[in-house]
């Protein structure tokens, strides 16, 4: 579409009305054409549009794709009709076309007027028609191009009708497609609007940040991912730097065009390669002065020196190889720059020769179960003599693991690849002339073991030298790549029965009981379900420093059944006023074996690699890395935060739940106030004040929080006050300042001290202050744990309080829940001269009652104490046997009550075994008391009797036979009457019909 | 202890055992003879729980006529025999209705414990066994014996505390207030002849080997075993007897008690229920051939 100010013309054959207007492949008849082993097409082929599918194409099978057949050489036709105005013009467009390395496969821009009547055929031929060189709008074919290129043309216009026309020409030979493609065609009117200049860019894992010059009102930015087959369009730029987010590694195309007014001007491409530091183990393609080094033979001193000038260049020894389809010229395009599976090789040396040495250095932190392998991808170019060199004097390619720049075991730390060790395994010949050859060796992968290096951080050192004898060069293309070192494949949640070690190494496996019996050699090893021994596997390195001695590691199989367990923990630090958590994966491995009959789960060293953060906010990780960071906002929250483990492709999982409370970190006031009496002085940020004073300032606190800190002074009018205070006895003892110094109070009595002015608490100030310091006196009572009361009629409770210091005002007796349920009144006041008696209710049972004694006092706090009320049983449940023989509880009593133990006290001691139900007593103990402390079912506290005293009285021993109905002496005999039987003294029924009437 | 005396009864046993394996086999005829026999006794008791039995001594002697032919045995003797038993209830009560020195009713309460009873029984024993032995030193007898008590006695020591117990007081009993007739734990002990079930019909066994000297004399040893069946009047007397007892509350001591309680033999109260009797031992006979049979050769005959 065309606007005011914009191009004059635009194509990008999306429309089909334009379409319409192109004519393809014109020839002189229809036989001409068909002859025509290539021809132009409108297609996806030849499309470059970011939502687009049609292009301008050459094909060969009829427009399947845009390869070209090179059978015989031709050229092929086409136009469109235009009529511009006078002027001159720039013709901007994309396209393609690759061709023959050497010859003139190739594209070809022509504007040609209408008026010139020239006769527009394609055909077959060795070269071009020659008139058509006088309308060539650029004499530089465009060749040589297997991806999409931006060319920028200019042309005049007479103002009259003419033909744009594009004319693809091959000769004939080998065909290398894609051959031309054109789309995206733009005719601007000639103008100033000058395009973006100095290009740049930064990046980070997944970020492009590009930055130019230039003078424009804005810009547009296009880009092209190729690896995504992506494009990205910004409009109406106005600065001149640009984030592009989601971007892949690889190389990338940028167009930069700029808008000046209502004119635009070309694109200004930019194809940079991208790569990502901090996305791989070892960031092998980030080439620098620090990491580069090089020196001449025989010189081993290696001094910092990055040469680079492109990959192409023979003067580059640290380059990056970048395009996909590139192959090494020296192997007679054999040999692919970049191994399959790779985004890029570093190559390290040239094919420049004279003793050149280059060496990289990389450094390397070895994490267990993630870079404790090195998996190193190489490719070796050498330059020999048809008799090769000695093998110290060929170009080498090696590899050193330093710690701390020492190899520990030297042997088993280095490596060298050449092919003078007679193995030539992988290795190619070029003979370039009759004594110059070429060696090269296909891409190879190894993998060295740093398994010895767990937690340190090592220098891997990687050198090419050409030969020692200065005449013949040698390079190496490599990658770099870590893996675990650990088994693989392992499963979780059942047994594992097989296990596979790490590619690329020679293996030997052995039960830890028998090492002496190997059991395989291969890679993966399988054992039964139901076995629980510990395996062994030496994992051996192929590289062989000597026939004798081997470079391996250890790795231990068991097979029980393995399961993950989420755990982590977190710290928080503000940082920007933002909190930045972070979480410290703590997650394990725990194998569980069945078999045992305790201790059954297992806590292995073995580490997760899949987890899945969620951190409460919406925002979802995936990571393995042991501390992870998440940012939360100023004002902080509650966050609960998931940490998911999983193993065996998800299989198995455990999950975590961390809760965070995180406080609100943003802008704080803190407020310092400073109050003086009048005549005092106050010196703040070096100045001295004696009046009231404010001052603020803004500080930004630890986090990166501001915080606003506001100091205020008062200053106070002096007056005169008069303190008098009171406290309490059982406070102390008091540290009191009585104006001079501090007098610790441990004693009740009056205190006084004379104090200088001060800031009091009202805000207002002391010129002199008399101070009365009364310490009110301990509130001493006497009284009883416990008091006993006695059921009787009139019922109540004394309870004797003898004040022994102090002042009280009253005293309150508050029963408990369980007194008041057996009838007490909630609350009783008397006064503190008052007896203090509890009117009883009547028929209250025996028992134990609580209540809560109050001792009021005039100041202080009341006293508080505890009194139990021990209601009795009544004295009739005792009895005295005449004749003073024994006191027992009457067995009515018993039944009543129930008792289940006894406990009797004479004269209020407790009688030693006399736990029965009676107490003997003779005339001896007369006028003794006794009384018995009685135990119930479910008690375990006895209650008391009322007491009894023991009579003294001498027994009867002439019964009357009025005495009782159940007894009666008739005839100076004694008989005894049990329920209708009469019995004599023996125990004898006698049958005294008499003694019924008595 | 016992133990080892058994121990030592069957070492005995092997010793004549292996002995007589190359003895004579004794040869057929008529025998005169005397056997002594000892051993252990025990009582066995039938519906009586609380009653606990244990084991005393056992002997006899017997003047014996003894027959063998051709291997068949038969034995008559007549003899005495003498038998030790003993018995045991660990607590015993009695109460009875009573008032004390105030005219207050009660039960009047006498506890008994550990009371052991220990008695003998002489008797007078009729013997009639048969068996067989034939061919080696070996031979065995069963048969049956008819014994009559001649004199049965025994002594019962008992631990006895009296005691009251009221309706009127609460406390189970009233103890330890010898004025109220209520006397501490003491021991009491009582004697005195039994007369209950004096006949027995005891069916006997009798293993042993024979060995010796000659044709005129034989001796055998032996183990044995004896079952008493005891029959004849059974005595249903009260353990306990008070009739001698001063109950009279105003008179009665603890020293009166100790004189005149009377406790019968278990074995003459329904305590005991049905009994019998067992003894085991070993017997040593000796017999001297009074009339030898002349056997005829036949062995001519046979050829």
């Amino acid at each position: 579409m065309l606007t005011a100010g914009g191009p004059v013309y635009v194509c990008d054959f999306e429309d089909a009305a334009e379409r319409e207007q192109w004519v393809l492949n014109p020839a002189a008849n229809a036989q001409r054409k068909a002859e025509l082993n290539n021809l132009w097409y409108i297609g996806e082929p030849g499309n470059y549009s970011a939502s687009g599918h049609y292009g301008l194409y050459v094909s060969a099978d009829g427009g399947g794709t845009s390869d070209y057949n090179a059978e015989k050489a031709m050229w092929v036709m086409a136009y469109r009709a235009l009529t511009l105005g006078k002027g001159k013009y720039n013709l901007y467009f994309d396209w393609q076309a690759l061709g023959k390395p050497t010859g003139s496969d190739a594209l070809y821009l022509f504007w040609i007027p209408d008026a010139d009547g020239r006769t527009l055929n394609s055909g077959n031929g060795a070269g071009l028609p020659a008139y058509l060189k006088d309308y060539q709008i650029d004499s530089i074919p465009l060749t040589q191009a297997m991806s999409w290129q931006y060319a920028t043309r200019q042309f005049e216009s007479d103002g009259k009708p003419a033909k744009l026309v594009i004319v693809w020409f091959n000769g004939a030979g080998e065909h290398y497609p894609p051959s031309g493609c054109v789309d995206n065609i733009e005719i601007h009117e000639f103008n100033d609007c000058k395009q973006p200049s100095g290009i740049s860019h930064t990046s980070r894992a997944g970020v492009v940040t590009l930055s130019w010059n230039g003078s424009a009102d804005y810009y547009t930015v296009r880009s092209y991912d190729a690896n995504e087959q992506k494009w990205h369009f910004y409009e109406h730029v106005t600065e001149k730097s640009l984030e592009i987010h989601n971007m892949s590694e690889g190389v990338q195309t940028f167009y930069i065009r700029s808008h000046c007014g209502e004119d635009m001007s070309a694109y200004a491409v930019y194809t940079p390669f991208i790569v990502f530091e901090g996305v791989r183990c070892i960031d092998y393609m980030t080439l620098n002065k620090r990491n580069c080094l090089t020196t001449t033979l025989p010189s081993k001193t290696y001094s910092n020196n990055y040469v680079d000038n492109g990959y192409a260049s023979i003067v580059s020894r640290h380059t990056i190889h970048y395009m996909q389809n590139e192959y090494d010229p020296r192997t007679n395009y054999k040999l692919k720059t970049i191994p399959p599976g790779e985004l890029a090789s570093v190559r390290l040396g040239n094919w420049d020769i004279n003793n050149e040495t280059e060496r990289i250095e990389y450094k390397l932190h070895v994490e267990e179960g993630e870079s404790d392998i090195l998996k190193i991808k190489y490719a070796i170019v050498m330059n020999t003599p048809a008799q090769y060199h000695p093998e110290v004097q060929q170009a080498h390619f090696s590899l050193d693991i330093l710690v701390n720049n020492t190899q520990l075991d030297k042997e088993c730390s280095s490596a060298d690849f050449s092919c003078g060790y007679g193995d030539m395994t992988g290795w190619s010949e070029e003979i370039i002339s009759d004594n110059e050859h070429v060696l090269w060796k296909e891409w190879t992968e190894i993998s060295v073991s740093l398994r010895n290096y767990i937690g340190q951080d090592i220098t891997i050192r990687l050198t090419t030298t050409d030969c020692a004898q200065g005449g013949h060069y040698g390079y190496a293309y490599f990658t770099l790549g870590c893996e675990s070192g650990e088994l693989q494949g392992l499963t979780c949640g059942e047994a594992n029965t097989q296990f596979t070690a790490p590619d690329n190494f020679e293996y030997r496996w052995y039960r830890a009981d028998n090492p002496g019996s190997i059991l395989s050699r291969k890679q993966t090893f399988n054992i039964e379900p139901t076995d629980t021994f510990l395996y062994i596997c030496d994992v051996i390195n192929p590289i062989k420093p000597s026939e004798d001695k081997e470079c391996y590691y250890q790795l231990e199989a068991i097979g029980l059944p393995r399961f993950p367990v989420a755990q982590a923990a977190y710290t928080d630090v503000p940082v920007n006023c933002e909190h930045l958590v972070t979480f410290e994966n703590r997650s394990y491995v725990r194998m569980h074996n069945d078999q045992r009959s305790v201790n059954q789960d297992i806590v292995t060293a073995q580490k997760l690699e899949d987890f899945v953060w969620d951190f409460g906010d919406g925002t979802v990780l995936a990571s393995a890395d042991r501390y992870v960071k998440h940012t939360y906002p100023t004002a902080g929250g509650q966050y609960t935060v998931k940490l998911y483990a999983y193993m065996g492709n998800r299989k198995c999982e455990d999950s975590l739940l961390i809760g965070l409370d995180l406080k609100d970190i943003s802008v704080q006031e803190y407020v310092f106030n400073k109050h003086l009496c009048e005549g005092q002085q106050f010196t703040y940020n070096g100045k001295t004040y004696f009046n009231t004073f404010s001052d603020t300032t803004h500080y930004t606190v630890g986090g990166g929080c501001d915080s606003v800190a506001v100091f205020n002074l008062y200053v106070h009018d002096l007056q005169t006050s008069y303190v008098k205070d009171t406290l309490c006895a059982r406070d102390l003892p008091y540290q009191f300042f009585n104006g001079k110094e501090t007098v610790p109070i441990t004693a009740s009595g009056t205190y006084t001290g004379r104090w200088p002015h001060r800031y009091s608490e009202d805000c207002s100030c002391d010129s002199i202050a008399e101070v009365e310091f009364y310490v009110e006196p301990r509130l001493e009572v006497a009284l009883p744990d416990t008091a006993f009361v006695c059921p009787s009629a009139g019922l109540s409770a004394a309870i004797d309080v003898v004040l022994q210091s102090g002042r009280m005002d009253s005293i309150s007796i508050l029963p408990d829940a369980a007194a008041q349920q057996a009838g007490l009144e909630a609350q009783y006041r008397f006064a503190k001269d008052e007896d203090v008696i509890l009117p009883l209710p009547e028929g209250i049972r025996a028992g134990h009652y609580t209540a809560v004694v109050q001792f009021l006092t005039p100041f202080c706090v009341a006293e508080e104490r505890t009194v139990v009320l021990e209601v009795g049983y009544p004295v009739q449940i005792l009895g005295r046997k005449e004749g003073n023989g024994w006191i027992g509880v009457l067995g009515d009593a018993a039944k009543e009550y129930g008792f289940t133990g006894y406990q009797w006290y004479r004269d209020g001691l407790p009688v030693a075994g006399a736990n029965q139900a009676y107490i003997p007593v003779d005339n001896s103990d007369a006028g003794h008391s006794y009384y018995v402390s009685l135990l119930r079912e479910g008690e375990t506290t006895g209650i008391r009797s009322c007491p009894i005293v023991a009579d003294g009285a001498t027994a009867e021993k002439v019964l009357k036979a009025s005495d009782c109905l159940n007894k009666v002496v008739y005839e100076g005999c004694l008989y005894i009457r049990k329920g209708e039987r009469w019995y004599n003294v023996v125990g004898q029924e006698v049958n005294l019909n008499v003694l019924q009437e008595l | 202890m016992r133990r080892t005396s058994d121990i030592r009864c069957l070492a005995v046993i092997l010793v004549l055992s292996v002995s007589a394996t190359v003895a004579a086999v004794p040869p057929t005829g008529h025998y005169i003879g005397l056997s002594v026999a000892g051993g252990v006794s025990g009582m066995q008791l039938s519906e009586a729980p609380a009653v606990s039995p244990a084991i005393g001594g056992a002997a006899e002697g017997m003047l014996l006529y003894d027959l063998n032919y051709r291997g068949f045995l038969f034995q008559a003797g007549l003899g005495a025999s003498w038998q030790q038993y003993g018995l045991g209830i660990d607590t015993y009560s009695d109460s009875r209705p009573a008032v004390d020195i105030t005219g207050e009713g009660h039960d009047y309460v006498y506890t008994y414990s550990s009371l052991r009873e220990s008695g003998s029984r002489l008797s007078g024993q009729l013997s009639v066994m048969a068996g067989w032995q034939s061919g080696s030193p070996f031979y065995f007898l069963a048969g049956m014996r008819l014994r009559y008590a001649l004199s049965a006695s025994y002594t019962t020591r008992t631990d006895l505390q009296t005691a009251g117990q009221y309706e009127r007081w609460a406390a189970d009993y009233i103890t330890n207030r010898p004025d109220y007739g209520f006397y501490e734990r003491s021991a009491y002990q009582t004697s005195g002849r039994s007369a209950s079930r004096p006949l027995c019909i005891a069916p006997t066994v009798e293993l042993g080997a024979s060995f010796g000297a000659g044709r005129k004399t034989v001796v055998r040893a032996a183990v044995y075993g004896v079952y008493g069946i005891h029959a004849g009047s059974r005595q249903e007397l009260p353990l306990t007897d008070y009739s001698g007892v001063d109950l009279n509350p105003f008179t009665q001591s603890e020293d009166n008690l100790h004189r005149t309680l009377r406790i019968n033999s278990l074995t003459d109260t329904r305590l005991t229920g049905g009994y019998n009797s067992w003894e085991a031992g070993i017997r040593l006979t000796v017999l001297w051939n009074v009339y030898h049979r002349q056997e005829h050769c036949r062995c001519e005959l046979d050829q």
